[in-house]
């Protein structure tokens, strides 16, 4: 199973919702959608914290969390606050490729040994998290999670590619995006974000 | 006459209890293990709950609606006012880490929040505050135990040693902060703090020593 494969099939899914991706996600997603409402945070092991963020903060406002393995496993104790904040409007994919591949040198990651990210997962309280490992279950959990209300949790075992090593990367900084982020979640939800006036 | 109280919530350990009955008597202290809600108060130090409802009075005054925390013994007698009061929304977590990360999407989509930690936090989470918080732009009030600083009524060899390089990491990371020694900073305070941290779009830090660690 391919990553981009997963996120084109995700990319009809995605409306109004506000995506937040990590480091290895952004460059595929970033690519594939134009979405407003993409925070595109450019490092590892914060996507999932901040995705929790602004789904406790917008609890009516349904939030998609790109991850990676390695991203999970850089800040794994999200999983036990996940499990007990168990927020209803928070999707989360994890693109799990057993490696380090930002690396450059394909280094393997826990996963690719013993360590099982929807079992540390479900062991939390994340009671839905389920591993999926080819396209058709793929779309099928992908689809159900975001249709269906509650906290979703799908691991996607995707072959490791380098496209996104080669991959032309945008001009948009963080903060450009962010303020792109916040001006539509005022637009869509009509309440100011940031205060303090010129 | 010393008097102990123990107020044993169903879900209590007996053993968990007795020990700490023991604790408490050979420590020559007296009190209430458990308070009215499920916040345990083990300690008989800290700030006293006058001051801790006027912290609190405070933040919501300051217009913090959103706390994130991992609690710590100088201020934790915040936490059963903040849990009471429907304004806030109090999210308990395992690391300061997340504390921030989670704080920081929260202020995205509106909040006005706040990371409750303990000093050495602030080391656990330098990560997380200069990639986020801090590289996006976010404004995060850190209402940060000054454990280890001079001022600290309680200071150990546990905590001095990471407490004397507090400030030093906050200079380190470009952090904008403010000592709070004496319960009159109250007054002005947290009002200051999250006008700056809205102004400068950032990460804002008030350490509290001193009075508040009595």
């Amino acid at each position: 199973m391919n990553r981009r494969a997963c996120l084109e099939a995700l990319l009809p899914f995605v409306k109004d919702q506000l995506v937040v991706a990590s480091v290895s996600g952004q460059w595929v997603w970033g690519q594939l959608s134009k979405h407003e409402g993409n925070l595109l945070l450019g490092s590892m092991g914060n996507a999932l914290g901040v995705g929790m963020g602004l789904a406790l903060g917008l609890p009516h406002r349904q939030v998609i969390v790109i991850e990676s393995d390695g991203s999970v496993l850089l800040s794994l104790f999200n999983l036990p606050t996940l499990g007990t904040l168990h927020p209803d409007n928070l999707k989360v994919f994890v693109f799990d490729n057993e490696a380090y591949s930002g690396s450059r040198i394909s280094r393997p990651s826990a996963t690719a040994a013993k360590t099982d990210i929807a079992a540390i997962a479900r062991d939390s309280g994340i009671e839905r998290a389920v591993t999926v490992r080819d396209l058709g279950n793929f779309n099928r959990e992908m689809s159900s999670t975001i249709k269906e209300p509650g906290l979703g949790f799908v691991v996607a075992k995707v072959e490791e590619t380098f496209e996104h090593r080669n991959a032309e990367r945008s001009d948009v900084d963080l903060m450009e995006n962010k303020y792109r982020f916040v001006r539509y979640v005022e637009r869509t939800e009509g309440k100011p974000i940031f205060l303090g006036r010129g | 006459m010393l008097l102990y109280s123990i107020d044993t919530p169903q879900t209590a350990n007996i053993y968990e209890l007795t020990c700490i009955l023991l604790f408490k008597i050979a420590c020559n202290c007296q009190g209430s293990i458990y308070e009215d809600s499920h916040f345990t108060i083990r300690t008989a130090f800290g700030m006293n709950q006058e001051l801790a409802e006027k912290t609190v009075a405070q933040l919501k005054n300051a217009s913090i609606d959103f706390v994130t925390y991992l609690p710590e013994t100088r201020l934790s007698r915040i936490l059963p006012i903040l849990e009471k009061d429907d304004f806030f929304t109090l999210v308990p977590v395992a690391s300061e880490a997340e504390a921030v990360t989670i704080a920081s999407g929260a202020a995205l989509v509106g909040k006005r929040p706040a990371c409750y930690m303990e000093a050495t936090g602030l080391f656990v989470s330098a990560y997380n505050l200069l990639l986020v918080s801090m590289r996006l732009g976010i404004p995060l009030l850190l209402l940060i135990s000054h454990v280890g600083n001079c001022a600290d009524q309680k200071n150990s060899f546990r905590f001095a040693p990471t407490g004397v390089r507090t400030e030093e990491q906050l200079k380190a990371l470009h952090i904008e902060y403010q000592v709070m020694a004496n319960a009159s900073d109250l007054n002005t305070g947290i009002a200051d703090a999250v006008r700056m941290m809205h102004a400068l779009k950032q990460p804002f830090a008030l350490l509290f020593t001193g009075d508040f660690t009595v």
